[in-house]
């Protein structure tokens, strides 16, 4: 299995991201620069890391959705690749398109750092396999803008397709139905918020995220 | 050869001003952070909503100018999910601007 990290300049989650990669799913799990047009060939999961790509100017995800990487990005889950989007990486993903919505500022204006409890909604996805549906997992957060609004249709289409995967237990920043994240109309792009990246290890005190990448080895290792 | 004529179509600058507004049905923490703080300062304001001015000059003839400008407010400078736009486009003062300099 082949995972590439994508880096832009001001990623910071990009070492957590290749480092989790290499641990779960991929020991040769590589970066791409923002500025290639192309992916590795073979590439099986694109990770877009967290962080402050350009300094989150304009509006956060912005102009890392439009950089020359992301043509290649939408290519490969247009023919079904998997997208994984955490943080900034779910903000990316908004603004370019690949998923719903947008992420606007938390409620409170702060900027919140810490653990949070998340219910997995579903476990019937690629990315949530290796959990049960229902079960609660502890994932930290770490983000100004992670309000997640969409219109009220796109609100309804989301849930009633099951793609809200991931909900906060006590909503934090204020988005819409707890949304903590939600998976494209095929299944194969996910965006989230909480970082599950940071969860993998004993060693960090928590592994409750180990099992998003281990939901993916099970379908990427056939 | 005849030189061609340079100057038939020559280019104007303008300068544009893109507005860049949350929509109404969302929430603005900021402005009513803003609403709260002129209040404690005994300035009584309602509906306070803090928005985007993005200023940027482009050169070329009026109608293709225009067309380039919608595209980049409807599709770089504002989020239509969450966000309205409206611009300004006007030819710049070019005269003022290089006495400014002159002047400073």
């Amino acid at each position: 299995m082949n995972v590439a990290v994508i880096q832009f300049p001001g990623s910071n989650c990009d070492g957590d991201a290749l480092h989790a990669a290499r641990l779960t799913l991929d020991p040769d799990a590589q970066f791409v620069w923002h500025t290639d047009d192309g992916l590795p060939s073979g590439t099986d999961l694109v990770f877009l890391p967290g962080g402050f790509s350009y300094g989150d100017h304009l509006r956060s995800g912005a102009v890392a959705a439009r950089s020359p990487i992301m043509n290649a990005v939408k290519a490969h889950a247009e023919r079904g690749g998997y997208v994984l989007g955490v943080c900034n990486g779910f903000q990316v993903l908004t603004e370019s398109g690949l998923l719903p919505g947008a992420l606007s500022r938390n409620t409170d204006l702060h900027f919140l750092c810490r653990p949070v409890h998340l219910r997995v909604e579903t476990a019937d996805t690629a990315f949530t396999g290796a959990y049960t549906a229902g079960q609660i997992i502890e994932i930290p957060i770490a983000h100004g803008e992670g309000n997640y609004y969409a219109d009220p249709e796109t609100v309804a289409r989301l849930e009633g397709d099951g793609r809200v995967v991931f909900r906060y237990v006590d909503n934090p920043n204020g988005s819409l139905n707890d949304i903590a994240g939600i998976l494209s109309e095929r299944g194969n792009v996910l965006g989230m918020m909480p970082h599950p990246e940071r969860a993998v290890e004993a060693l960090l005190g928590n592994e409750d995220g180990r099992g998003l990448f281990e939901s993916l080895k099970g379908v990427l290792v056939k | 050869m005849s030189p061609e004529p340079t100057n038939t179509h020559q280019a104007t600058v303008f300068q544009a001003k893109v507005f860049v507004t949350l929509k109404p049905s969302i929430l603005d923490p900021q402005g009513r952070t803003v609403e709260r703080a002129l209040a404690h300062l005994g300035q009584q304001a309602s509906g306070v909503r803090v928005g985007k001015l993005i200023e940027l000059q482009l050169e070329g003839e009026r109608g293709e100018v225009e067309t380039r400008l919608q595209d980049m407010a409807v599709n770089v400078l504002s989020n239509p999910v969450m966000e309205d736009v409206r611009w300004e486009l006007e030819e710049a003062p070019v005269q003022g601007v290089a006495q400014a300099v002159a002047g400073a």
